[in-house]
């Protein structure tokens, strides 16, 4: 079968530790940040540095980027209802 | 047995259908047909069934007298505890999709089976799994904290088996869960050729739109009873107001599954009674893109109004709000559904067989269920219901005069499907009046109870409360004979019913066109489809004229 | 991409793209479960940071920073060991596959075995709410060092039920079927990307809290 030789193999072995190291270059940035004395917004920052890991796991490893429409859809839909949780409970939550 | 035997498994020597393949318990119990897996689980909630309504009879059985006589209040709280937790997770949300659903879904797309035929056994052993820590629970003493597992006292304070019943519900949600993905998957991938979404009869609809249900709201469940799990067995303090745990954390958690899985309950029975209606009236359903639409809105909006069963408890008057009014909308879809229902029958040519018994009887009780809902949906007005009976007789319309009604309505409908024998249908249309009138003698009286004010889950009450009271539980036997006729009259035609044929309603319907049983792989030939649903009549004959948006004139 | 080895098919699908459509769909589907049952517990996790921030911070500043970051490491890279694993397996390519899998087993229970450690650590502490030494008064201090203790068993749970999956293409391997069984692989490390996920999330959450 074609495509059986090296650059195959390369990317196989590649792709995914440059994948690793994007998120490990996330994280120490986010570890970093968090032990900076007197930093601001540090919780909302290291949310912000999930949700781009998140990212790069879901198109990068787990194929969303190359997924149908179904597929990003049902990805899609488990956040979109849990907001609905989120939302309405912290409705009650901040009216109180 | 040998496979020529013409018992209980087949219609003639040497036919081969899905009861002859195999005839050893091992066969049954590691089956991965869906057809045998319905079975499996229609028996167990039979079972848990008479369990559930075992509970019942007690409780309407000290509900005779005003004074607490019967049973002490402890006990009584644990009745009622078990009465709920078996009816809604072990009869209610399984009944109609894991029996009816898991055996006609794939016949009636023109599958051969589910999409996750093993994961589907899975779902039946958890279930079997689940049911027997909920047994223990009972059996070692039982729970008593309502099925609504209420903090801080379920995790505190209660005395009784709450980490036994909260683990069993929390295994019972994966079988839900379980259920659902395999029916998504199923429409989704497995439809026959020329099966399009908008050919689908709407008991695929229904199924689809419980499963996307079951799906999105179940594993929220798992969580609050994992919760409970961990407080009770751990004493992490999770809900305890001394660590500042807030009750109303637990119940937003709680209804936000709940709320949802009484839509779990009743889309199924809308599917079934679209398929009986539409039939037994011989006629197409009315308006069909409006009864699709009108269900998966149902099931979207359901998600968005959970806090309408928390308007006493201390949530925010603004969220309260927006739960009422969302309360409100959400009864438009369903009154659009029966309009539907009552619009297919106009021009019918009405058989009244016990399964349109059922469904015409649903098609009231809930009415009757949902417009009281909108009572309740209003915040002043559940200030006073709230907690009394008019809550109760409110979901019972619903849960039992309407869900149960579908589910018996839709087990005589395709008992021959199901079974290859007809039952006796004098006794069935018998005992369809039979439970309608026991079901509104039982439960209408407990209207007037809590418009009274007679609060819910108390063992004892005022002496002026009684004569409702003892209307109610004469009603409940009434109600209880009724439900035992079927077992009867079932059971007998498995043995002596007449031979049923391929299509004993002349139905529409892919499910129709195989034999009675089916064979194990469903069709012979895979069938392929070329008109809508429903095709009982041409469509200019349909009320109104030519004018549906969904001819299909072409093959 | 390369042509894939021919597949097993399962009952009752006919045809390996059909197949394929269905095990990836189903297994997102259960995946968009896990989001919502780990979302309630971030609802209540974001409800008691809220409410007491400065004691939940204080809870927070005793959490081991630097056996939860050696986690963080190991199942990151875990992830990365699995993909490739699966991606060799779509390209027949055994040795590499055997490697990959054999390198996640190792890296994901190397994180079990830190996690007990550090169990043992908070234990010796006496971080756990129940204990009458418990060093906490505040409120947020009682609720963190609960939430901790639930999500880390809960997420400890869903990653040994991970690496019994990934055992199984270890298995399958063995046996030889692993080549046609590429499917299986696949969903297997979808799985386990989710519980990267979640623990990524949990990182910030629990151990860069009161920082």
């Amino acid at each position: 079968m074609a495509g059986h030789g090296a650059p195959d193999r390369r990317a196989i072995i590649l792709r995914p530790l440059l994948v690793w190291a994007a998120l490990f270059g996330l994280g120490a940035v986010s570890l970093g940040y968090a032990l900076w004395p007197g930093a601001p917004l540090k919780p909302l920052l290291s949310l912000a540095i999930v949700v781009v890991q998140a990212s790069l796991v879901l198109g990068a490893y787990m194929n969303l980027g190359k997924a149908g429409t179904l597929v990003r859809m049902t990805a899609l839909i488990g956040v979109v209802w849990l907001s609905f949780l989120f939302l309405m409970a912290f409705a009650d939550l901040a009216t109180r | 047995m040998r496979s020529d035997d013409t018992g209980l498994l087949a219609r003639e020597p040497g036919e081969r259908t899905y009861l002859t393949e195999g005839t050893t318990l091992r066969s049954w119990l590691l089956s991965t047909d869906h057809k045998r897996i319905a079975i499996l689980y229609a028996v167990s909630i039979t079972m848990f069934f008479f369990i559930g309504g075992a509970a019942a009879t007690v409780i309407r059985l000290e509900l005779f007298t005003p004074k607490g006589d019967l049973v002490t209040a402890d006990t009584y709280n644990r009745l009622f505890t078990l009465h709920g937790v078996i009816m809604v997770w072990f009869f209610l949300v399984p009944s109609i999709p894991a029996t009816l659903g898991n055996f006609l879904l794939p016949l009636m797309i023109g599958a051969k089976d589910v999409a996750f035929p093993r994961l589907n056994l899975m779902s039946w052993y958890l279930y079997v799994i689940a049911g027997l820590f909920t047994l223990a629970a009972l059996l070692l003493g039982g729970v008593d904290t309502g099925w609504t597992f209420y903090t801080p006292f379920s995790t505190l304070y209660s005395n009784s088996y709450v980490l036994l019943a909260a683990f069993g519900i929390f295994v019972v949600g994966f079988s839900s869960i379980a259920t659902g993905i395999n029916f998504i998957a199923t429409v989704h991938l497995l439809r026959t050729k020329g099966m399009t979404w908008m050919r689908l009869p709407l008991f695929c609809w229904a199924m689809y739109a419980t499963s996307m249900v079951m799906v999105l709201a179940t594993p929220v469940l798992a969580m609050a009873m994992l919760l409970i799990c961990a407080e009770r067995l751990l004493g992490l303090p999770i809900f305890d107001p001394r660590a500042g745990g807030d009750p109303l954390l637990f119940q937003h958690l709680f209804w936000f599954y709940s709320h949802p899985a009484v839509y779990i309950m009743i889309l199924p029975a809308m599917g079934v009674v679209s398929e009986i209606i539409a039939c037994e009236a011989r006629r197409r359903v009315f308006g069909y893109q409006f009864m699709v639409y009108a269900m998966l809105v149902i099931a979207m909006i359901g998600f968005l109004v959970w806090g309408h069963h928390m308007f006493v408890s201390g949530q925010s008057p603004f969220a309260s709000m927006i739960f009422s009014f969302l309360s409100f909308v959400i009864a438009v879809p369903s009154a659009i559904k029966v309009f539907n229902w009552t619009g297919t029958l106009y021009r019918g040519t009405i058989r009244f067989s016990a399964p349109m018994l059922y469904a015409l009887g649903f098609v009231g009780l809930f009415t009757l269920g949902g417009l009281t809902g909108l009572f309740l949906a209003s915040i002043p007005v559940d200030v006073h219901l709230s907690d009394t009976y008019f809550v109760v007789a409110h979901f019972h319309y619903i849960m039992v005069g309407g869900a149960v009604s579908a589910f018996f309505g839709g087990l005589h409908f395709w008992w021959p499907k199901i079974t290859g024998r007809l039952y006796s249908e004098t006794f069935a249309r018998s005992a369809a009046l039979w439970l309608f009138f026991g079901f509104n003698f039982t439960f209408f009286p407990q209207f007037i109870l809590g418009y009274l004010g007679m609060p819910r889950r108390y063992h004892e009450y005022p002496p002026e409360f009684q004569v409702w009271n003892v209307m109610s539980s004469t009603g409940a036997v009434v109600l209880g004979v009724g439900y035992l006729m079927p077992l009867f009259y079932l059971t007998y035609s498995l043995f002596h019913g007449e031979r049923a044929p391929d299509n004993p309603h002349q139905a529409t319907g892919l499910e129709w066109t195989t034999s009675s049983p089916p064979p194990k792989h469903n069709f012979l030939v895979a069938p392929v489809v070329e008109t809508e649903a429903y095709a009982y009549h041409d469509w200019d004959e349909a009320p109104g004229g030519a004018d549906e948006t969904m001819q299909d004139e072409r093959a | 991409m390369s042509s894939r080895p021919a597949p097993t098919l399962v009952e009752p699908f006919e045809a390996a793209d059909r197949q394929h459509e269905a095990m990836v769909f189903g297994l997102w589907l259960f995946l968009a479960t896990e989001i919502l049952f780990f979302g309630g517990f971030f609802f209540l996790y974001a409800v008691a940071r809220l409410q007491d921030p400065t004691g939940f911070a204080a809870g927070g500043h005793k959490a081991n920073l630097l056996l939860g970051t050696i986690n963080t490491l190991l199942l990151m890279s875990s992830s990365a060991t699995l993909t490739i694993a699966e991606r060799a397996i779509q390209a027949e390519w055994r040795r590499a596959a055997r490697i990959g899998i054999v390198a996640t087993l190792a890296l994901g229970t190397a994180f079990l075995a830190v996690k007990g450690f550090e169990y043992r650590e908070d234990l010796s502490e006496h971080l756990f709410p129940t204990m009458p030494d418990f060093p906490f008064k505040a409120v947020g201090a009682i609720r963190f060092w609960s939430f901790y203790w639930l999500i880390t068993m809960i997420h400890a749970v869903h990653l040994t039920i991970g690496l019994a999956f990934v055992a199984r293409l270890l298995w399958l391997d063995r046996i030889g079927t692993l080549g046609p069984r590429w499917m299986v692989a696949e969903v297997t490390t979808l799985y386990w990307h989710l519980v990267d996920i979640v623990w990524l999330l949990l990182w910030p959450l629990l151990y860069l809290v009161g920082r």
